[in-house]
């Protein structure tokens, strides 16, 4: 349903463009969203405080960990950009703080925002003019059609389908239900509770598997991390070179966002990589080996793919080993350098990791290539996403996907409530309406046409 | 040429909707006309000999809340009532009533003829008086001329009507009535375009024919209802009805039969509705059943006919002899009139504005089958509000428009307007986004006061109304006033009710929460008062699914935004190029009334309202 009342949120910053990253959030509720996650000294609620002011605090999130260290900034309707009541959070820039924080709001009641709608808002509002108006949304459009590669839009069709399916699945159930409202006196088998119950833990459990898979997916639209790891002198810093040599369209580098590593963002086939130099930590006194370790360890854990970076100009070192025994589970390349020099690694050792090996030059750029092709394919439904959907390329979709599955959830407590039937159909009807809304089709007389097309009635 | 005499509002048709739409602009004040092919046949029920049911009961209640007649003449004339939906939920439940027909249909016959501004004749409407877009009367066959400011079409299925039984076909209306052959022809000249639709209804037999020992008896409830806030909720169990089923036996024969169905050779061509379908065509698109249940209905206490619900038909009679006879408690059946279809012409309900007029000629209206619709809780639904309407018009007043949020009236106005139908259109609660806030129970606390500024309701109803109001704000304000801490003897007073223990204090209010508690439990263990019956059932819904109804509020409140922005009369769809081709051209034809209609044309896609809530912006700053 189209709407201009509810509060809305997004990530005003675009990804890896700056070392400080801006999330708006705009509406009647800006400031009641606000209060449940923001901390500071003060105790006064959001929309108390000093109009145009800055406040210092942190992002906490449902369980009371801290997010991130913030400022936020106060901006009381209609002195504002969409002449509503903003709030402005300032965090640190690095994706991951980012998405966690917009997830956080979006669980507390305000809706993701399209786009191009803090500008509509402040047009409709009254706040710019036409040809601004106009202007904005020009820009926001041509990015956004940029961001539509290939590999993005196979995905979605993907999810289409499966969305298609669940709501097949709803729309029989609505049906079902209906009809035994509508025509109480039919000679019609009846749907029980436990039936219902059943449907609904089914459709549940398929919309929690699209949630939990969602990360390897929003990868596709919002970047993959990917750290590069090794030994020192394997190579880390002359293959990022030539990575990065590859890509004109290097965004930006920026030191510090996640505090102790380089990120530098390419694209490959119009998919947006971070890759995370580790060769860019500072060294400190512990042992090198030590560190090499177990910094690799530590993004194994954060990021979405490893690379393994080996000489393969000289044997397997313990460091080595402890490196790739640290990835063993993890989505990895092994990449073997030094192909222009004599090969001494033993090969059939690092194939039993059963990672997928490439063998390159990072000085001549040999193998490259065939680099990039795997990075790809493992990114793509080959490798790291091979047995999960990985459908939910945007925030927006997992944002609805997830409100559906509040939703269900809601119907369910309704008939284990003993509440009648009637009740819980408005929740299975908004989940049904929540996914319409990411294929695009939310319309109300298909479930009448189902009824009569699946049911013998009248009179 | 005679003229006859002059009216503000003349009605054509005295049906359902002719009926509600005469009333409504008598008593708004101004000087109506009724005009029918037959004043014995007035308010006459054509199908089955029942008012009420899902979504129907809603539409019969709304119109009694504005001050309309079907509620109270159901009341008056009914053989039995049952409550339906009783275990699915308070939005649902829904009244029905078995009616004696005939006492239907004098019973309102004397309600029209006793109205102040209402005169009720036979006349054969030929021709529609239209001068320059502008309605200016209506012109009788026998070449007489009523002039009028604004006329109200409410012809159902008389427009060429044509009755088809077996391969037998002749002109008529139903129920060996005339059939009006001029006026379509008057209509298209007028640039109004028809449909043709189709419907039908089973035999009528002989009581006396009837084994009812082999049928399962169906009574109405002992527990009185009413449909009108005015009755008294009294039982009436005058008479029953009764359940069979059909068999193998009976779907052979009709399978044998197909070729001598109309539908199959070519006799009819009107589009049939889905919902109601003939037994043959129930028996082809669902083959797999093995039986369909049918009722055996009353039709009235002066009468030894009944009602085969279930069977409608336009097989030959012999079939139909043949099949009806394989029925249990039907073996030995007399047919006394047979089943049969009707196809008929009705306007393409796009060409209406939501006030029921239609956009090509002002002061033209339309109302109830003859739009598209089935039923005759809808017809009378389009009807009272197009006879508000026209009388308004003639006033020189806005017209009145109820939205989806208010009333099920809204949502089937809004629909047909909006969206058109393809097949003879029937309400239905699953049609509604707004269903647990559109009950039945609180029809008037939608919609009385809103007639009451129209003029509509009486003073007797808006007192009962504000009593009733009065009354609820009372039991609920007295309810969050005790306050029950976990004593022992509370505790025991719970126990004695059945229900679980407190662990902290809480508000009687709270504990009817409860699904296993209700107001009459509390009151036998905590000082509360009797209530009426309609305001206990009203406080317990309100409080018992509070949380649900106010999330259905506040979709309501999102929706009315859109719903609030009016779209200029003058507008021109063709020049705003941000919107798509599609959107162009339905928005032209549909015009619709506000940016939330024009959310629901098909064919406009999101995008398109946020182009057109651009424009609106644009003309507001401009006009500032």
């Amino acid at each position: 349903m189209y709407d201009t009342v509810d509060t809305i949120a997004a990530i005003a910053t675009p990804i890896g463009e700056s070392g400080i990253g801006i999330i708006r959030i705009s509406g009647r509720d800006a400031y009641a969203v606000g209060d449940k996650i923001f901390q500071s000294k003060s105790n006064l609620p959001l929309a108390k405080r000093r109009d145009h002011s800055i406040q210092y605090g942190h992002i906490i999130d449902e369980n009371g960990y801290s997010i991130d260290e913030v400022l936020v900034l106060l901006m009381k309707g209609p002195k504002s950009y969409t002449a509503e009541d903003v709030m402005e959070i300032q965090c640190h820039g690095g994706h991951q703080s980012l998405e966690e924080i917009l997830a956080l709001i979006l669980r507390q009641g305000a809706r993701l925002a399209n786009p191009g709608e803090f500008t509509e808002r402040a047009f409709i509002n009254g706040r710019i003019d036409l040809a601004q108006a106009e202007a904005v949304m020009d820009i926001i459009q041509a990015k956004s059609k940029a961001g539509l590669t290939n590999a993005v839009s196979q995905l979605e069709g993907k999810l289409s389908e499966l969305v298609k399916k669940m709501r097949i699945h709803l729309t029989e159930l609505i049906t079902r239900l209906e009809v035994m409202v509508d025509y109480p006196e039919e000679d019609l088998e009846d749907i029980t509770v436990p039936d219902v119950a059943e449907a609904l833990q089914n459709i549940q459990k398929k919309l929690q598997i699209l949630l939990e898979e969602s990360r390897s997916g929003k990868m596709i639209r919002d970047g993959v991390m990917i750290a590069i790891t090794g030994t020192p002198n394997a190579g880390k810093s002359s293959l990022l070179n030539q990575l990065v040599q590859e890509d004109r369209a290097i965004v930006t580098e920026i030191p510090g966002t996640t505090r102790d590593s380089i990120e530098v963002w390419i694209t490959l086939k119009g998919v947006p990589i971070c890759l995370i130099d580790t060769a860019g930590i500072r060294e400190t006194a512990d042992t090198v080996e030590q560190i090499g370790v177990s910094r690799a360890k530590k993004y194994l854990n954060t990021a979405d793919m490893v690379i393994v970076m080996v000489d393969g100009s000289r044997s397997l070192t313990a460091d080595d080993v402890g490196i790739l025994e640290a990835s063993r589970y993890q989505n990895a390349i092994i990449v073997m350098n030094k192909e222009d020099l004599p090969v001494h690694v033993n090969k059939k050792v690092l194939s039993e990791y059963g990672h997928p090996m490439i063998t390159i030059s990072a000085v001549n750029g040999s193998g490259i290539q065939d680099l990039q092709n795997k990075i790809i394919d493992l990114v793509l439904d080959k490798g790291i996403i091979e047995g999960k959907s990985a459908l939910l390329t945007n925030t927006r979709h997992i944002d609805l996907v997830r409100r559906s599955g509040e939703a269900i959830n809601r119907a369910l407590d309704t008939i284990q409530n003993n509440m009648p039937v009637d009740c819980a159909i408005v929740d299975i009807r908004e989940a049904w309406e929540l996914l319409g809304s990411i294929t695009g089709d939310t319309i109300h007389d298909d479930i009448v046409s189902e009824i009569f097309s699946r049911f013998c009635l009248g009179k | 040429m005679f003229v006859v005499d002059t009216y503000d509002v003349i009605i054509v048709g005295a049906g359902h909707a002719g009926c509600e739409a005469a009333l409504a602009s008598a008593r708004l004040g101004v000087k109506t006309l009724m005009a029918t092919l037959n004043l014995d046949n007035i308010a006459l029920m054509p199908c089955n000999p029942a008012v009420g049911g899902p979504g129907k009961s809603h539409l019969v209640r709304e119109i009694d809340a504005l001050g309309g007649e079907m509620a109270i003449n159901t009341d008056k004339t009914c053989l039995q009532m049952r409550m339906l939906n009783t275990g699915k939920g308070p939005a649902v439940y829904s009244l029905r009533a078995q009616s004696d027909k005939k006492l239907y249909q004098s019973t309102m016959t004397k309600t029209l003829e006793n109205q102040i501004n209402l005169d009720v004749k036979q006349i054969m409407v030929t021709k529609l008086l239209v001068e320059s877009g502008k309605i200016k009367g209506i012109e009788t066959e026998l070449g007489e001329i009523y002039q009028a400011k604004c006329v109200i079409l409410a012809t159902g299925t008389y427009l060429k009507g044509k009755i088809i039984i077996g391969d037998c076909a002749y002109s008529g209306g139903p129920i060996g009535q005339r059939s009006a052959e001029d006026l379509s022809e008057s209509l298209l000249k007028n640039g109004i375009q028809l449909m043709r639709f189709k419907t039908g209804t089973p035999a009528r037999v002989d009581r006396r024919t009837l084994r009812f020992s082999e049928m399962s008896e169906q009574k109405g409830d002992v527990k009185g209802h009413a449909f009108s806030f005015l009755s008294q909720r009294t039982e009436c169990n005058k008479q029953s009805c009764w359940l069979t089923f059909t068999n193998e036996e009976t779907h052979r024969i009709i399978r044998n039969n197909l070729d001598r169905a109309p539908m199959c050779n070519g006799l009819i061509q009107g589009i049939g509705p889905r919902y109601c379908p003939s037994i043959e065509s129930k028996i082809v698109r669902f083959a797999d059943k093995k039986r369909h249940q049918l009722f055996i209905e009353p039709e009235g206490e002066m009468t030894e006919e009944m009602y085969v619900q279930g069977m409608s038909t336009s097989l030959p009679t012999d079939v139909q002899y043949d099949f009806l006879r394989t029925i249990p408690g039907l073996e030995d059946v007399k047919i006394m009139r047979p089943g049969y279809a009707i196809e008929y012409d009705c306007l393409d309900p796009t060409q209406l504005t939501l006030s029921l007029e239609t956009k090509k000629i002002s002061g033209l209206f339309s109302a109830g089958q003859s739009n598209g619709t089935s039923g005759y809780e809808e017809a009378a639904a389009q009807g009272l509000i197009a006879g508000i309407n026209a009388a308004l018009k003639v006033q020189k007043k806005e017209p009145f428009i109820l939205t989806r949020a208010e009333a099920y009236m809204g949502v089937l106005i809004d629909d047909l307007v909006t969206k058109g139908t393809n097949e003879p259109y029937r309400i239905m609660t699953s049609r509604s986004e707004y269903r647990l806030i559109l009950r039945q129970d609180n029809a008037d606390l939608r919609l009385t006061e809103k007639g009451y500024q129209l003029g509509l309701v009486t003073q007797e109803r808006y007192t009962v109304f504000l009593k009733k109001k009065n009354d609820i704000e009372n039991a609920i304000e007295k309810l969050k006033a005790i306050s029950i801490t976990p004593t022992e003897e509370n505790q025991k007073k719970l126990k004695n009710m059945g229900t679980a223990p407190i662990r902290t204090g809480l508000r009687a209010y709270d504990l009817l929460r409860r699904t296993d508690l209700d107001y009459e439990m509390l009151r036998t263990q905590f000082p509360l008062e009797k209530l009426d019956d309609d305001v206990r059932e009203e406080i317990e819904i309100m409080i018992k699914y509070e949380g649900y109804i106010q999330r259905q509020q506040e979709q309501v409140e999102k929706m009315n935004r859109l719903e609030r922005k009016l779209m200029p009369k003058n507008i021109i769809y063709a020049d705003i190029d941000t919107l798509s081709g599609e959107a162009r051209q339905k928005l032209d034809q549909i015009r619709p009334h506000s940016l939330g209609q024009a959310s629901r044309i098909s064919g406009v896609s999101p995008a398109d309202i946020t182009a057109l809530l651009i424009v609106l912006e644009q003309r507001q700053r401009e006009e500032k």
